[in-house]
């Protein structure tokens, strides 16, 4: 009946829930580190994407400032030109002058500025831009060297024929590159648009590689929690039919062991006995009769002792007579042996019960009735036995000193919560430090079930 | 005319031992023995002992279960008990199967022949380490429980036609040796029992060892 499989499969339990603990823990690990490096990732992408945006915003708004710049310096030129050839005075003339060097070196700064960063689509515009300029401040520049007289005389055909119409390309041109501009930031808009598209798709992926990964993981951890279930409850039927086991072998052993020494050993010191009675009816010498009589007092004693030793291994009445016998012998037995008072109160019925109930109600009435004894120091002690239709009440009351339930947990204890939860039943202990204990137990009894008992009493009633 | 005995013992040397104890008594005769409970019904019912000297311990039916079929079927036949066990609880029932003797085994010099020729004369006889024990658990019982022993409560004649049952008389001779009418006999015989809160003669029996009225 026992399971030798038993401690096999326990060591290879042990030696599968490491790997199984090693893959988890790594499981676990990765999936965090996957989650942490997804978040971390998405986050100096978004980061980055919102920065190359609005480093393109800033420098497409430099440019455009640039361009409206030389575009207003354009303008201005011809303004200073015209003030400059209109003017009377050489002094005002001068300064006119002046003012136009200045706007070309601002002009020329602002064209150089623009021209650092340049698209290649803006190149081809910026070039012919960079000569109109250039060709126009030379222009200009013959212009700042005319006389007077030269100024009224070609300063009409000067501004229609050529301040108007280069100016105009400036302008033209200017605004192509404007365009031009404009469409880089159209594209950097739109290249913005797209790496946010794959940032979403790399997010989408890491979503997905995270949740099937959760999933995996959720799944094994269930599969192996319901392994270790299984396992333990495997373990825990193993440990109680081997509890049972020992339980039975136990009793078993101590019955063989009562009647080998009451039967056998008892016997035989009957049969001493009876000899030495023959001895001494026939009349024997004065010398031998003193050894006769050390004999019959010795051979008394050990029968006695045997007989004693034999009851407390296992009370034959429990097997001869039924538990009410047993119980009551006990209760004496104690009362002689301690100043305590066991009363017994059953009911005839139990007398039928089965073997194993009967073995396991004398087994728990003799811890509880020990325990009130030599831990309690009860004076009295209540034990009641009662059936009733389909299960027996067994009760055991002391007025000792109780004990806290929560904190005292003996192997005695544990050895009446075993033998009740194996034949079904439940075992509830109610004490309190100063109140007494009340051990109550609660057993099935199938009325039919009478097989067990009378297997026990082979021997006798055979 | 000897005293037909059986005996009814799984042990044989045991059965030897008995059988060479009894045979030295002239008014006495080992008929047959029996190894087991059965073996020992079948043999009384053959030879018709006066007296059969059971153990009580036996395979195959033990001595109590024994004691009651032998009864059954031949009320006349004296059974004594010689046993290892001097608990109440076995005292008892034996008593309850009808044994009208009650020895231990490790306590019975001189005790048997005095037993067996009670018996055969249809009274009882109790060792004096049972009754010794019993009246020891009884009045153990009595001072524990602090209860008032009840057999003062009995008068004068109750307490004769008490001991006289107990000692196994049948309640016409009670009638004739005291003298009084079988009526009254029964009458004293139901008070004695309801005023020791006792249900059966077996009872009753016990009753008287542990008061040491009988032994």
């Amino acid at each position: 009946m026992l399971s030798y499989s038993g401690s096999p499969v326990a060591g290879s339990g042990e030696k599968r829930r490491k790997p199984s603990w090693l893959i988890l823990s790594l499981g676990f690990g990765g999936l965090l580190i996957c989650i942490v490096a997804a978040a971390i990732g998405t986050l100096t992408a978004f980061q980055r994407v919102r920065s190359t945006e609005a480093l393109s915003r800033k420098a497409f708004l430099e440019r455009l400032g640039a361009l409206d710049q030389i575009r207003a310096q354009i303008y201005l030129s011809g303004t200073y030109v015209r003030d400059f050839l209109l003017s009377p005075d050489p002094d005002s003339a001068k300064a006119e002058a002046a003012h136009l060097a200045t706007l070309d070196r601002d002009t020329r700064g602002a064209l150089d500025a623009y021209g650092r960063e340049l698209e290649p689509e803006e190149r081809e515009p910026f070039g012919a831009l960079r000569n109109e300029i250039d060709a126009y401040w030379k222009v200009l520049d013959t212009t700042i060297g005319w006389s007077p007289r030269e100024r009224d005389r070609l300063r009409s055909s000067f501004f229609y024929n050529e301040l108007v119409p280069r100016r105009t390309a400036m302008l033209q041109i200017a605004d192509r590159i404007a365009s031009v501009n404009e469409r880089g930031l159209t594209r950097s808009e739109e290249r913005s648009a797209a790496s946010a598209d794959s940032l979403r798709r790399s997010l989408l992926l890491t979503f997905a590689i995270t949740l099937s990964g959760g999933l995996i993981l959720a799944l094994l951890t269930i599969g192996f929690t319901l392994r270790l279930e299984r396992e333990l409850d495997l373990r825990r039927a193993d440990l109680q039919e081997l509890s049972t086991l020992l339980l039975r072998a136990q009793e078993n052993e101590r019955r063989a062991l009562a009647r080998e020494l009451h039967d056998e050993i008892g016997q035989s010191l009957s049969a001493i006995l009876m000899e030495t009675e023959g001895a001494e009816c026939a009349d024997p010498p004065p010398g031998v009769r003193g050894h006769l009589d050390s004999i019959t007092a010795l051979a008394e004693k050990t029968v006695n002792q045997v007989r004693d030793l034999a009851l407390l291994l296992r009370p034959s009445m429990l097997d001869d007579l039924g538990l009410t016998p047993a119980l009551n012998w006990y209760a004496r037995e104690t009362g002689k042996r301690t100043s305590v008072n066991v009363v017994v109160s059953a009911d005839d019925a139990i007398d039928s019960l089965p073997e194993e109930h009967r073995t396991c109600i004398y087994r728990l009435v003799q811890e509880a009735v020990n325990n009130a004894v030599r831990h309690a120091s009860a004076r009295t002690v209540e034990v009641a036995v009662r059936k009733e239709r389909q299960k027996v009440n067994v009760t055991v009351r002391d007025d000792g000193a109780g004990f806290d339930t929560r904190f005292t947990r003996g192997l005695g204890l544990l050895g009446m919560e075993e033998r009740v939860r194996r034949l079904g039943g439940r075992l509830k202990i109610s004490s309190e430090p100063g109140r007494g204990t009340l051990v109550h137990a609660e057993m099935p009894v199938a009325e039919l079930n009478r097989r067990n008992g009378h297997n026990a009493d082979s021997y006798l009633a055979g | 005319m000897p005293i037909r005995i059986l005996l009814a013992d799984d042990h044989t040397v045991v059965r030897d031992g008995l059988r060479a104890l009894l045979e030295r008594e002239s008014d006495m005769a080992v008929v047959a023995e029996a190894a087991d409970g059965r073996d020992s019904v079948r043999l009384a019912e053959e030879q018709a002992p006066d007296v059969v000297v059971m153990d009580l311990a036996m395979p195959n039916m033990n001595g109590m279960e024994a004691t009651r079929r032998i009864l059954a079927a031949n009320s006349r036949i004296g059974v004594v008990i010689l046993s290892m066990h001097q608990d109440e609880s076995y005292v008892l029932g034996a008593l309850k199967a009808g044994a009208k003797g009650y020895l231990l085994k490790d306590s019975m010099r001189g005790e048997v022949v005095e037993a067996i020729r009670a018996v055969s004369r249809g009274r009882s006889f109790m060792t004096r380490k049972v009754a010794r024990i019993l009246q020891e658990d009884y009045i153990g019982t009595l001072r524990s429980r602090g209860l008032e022993d009840r057999y003062d409560l009995l008068s004068d004649r109750e307490r004769e036609v008490l001991q006289m049952i107990a000692e196994g008389h049948a309640n016409k001779e009670v009638a004739s040796l005291l003298n009084i009418s079988l009526t009254t006999v029964e009458t004293h015989r139901a008070h004695i029992l309801r005023k020791l809160d006792i249900h059966s003669i077996p009872e009753l029996i016990l009753y008287a060892v542990r008061k040491g009225i009988i032994s």
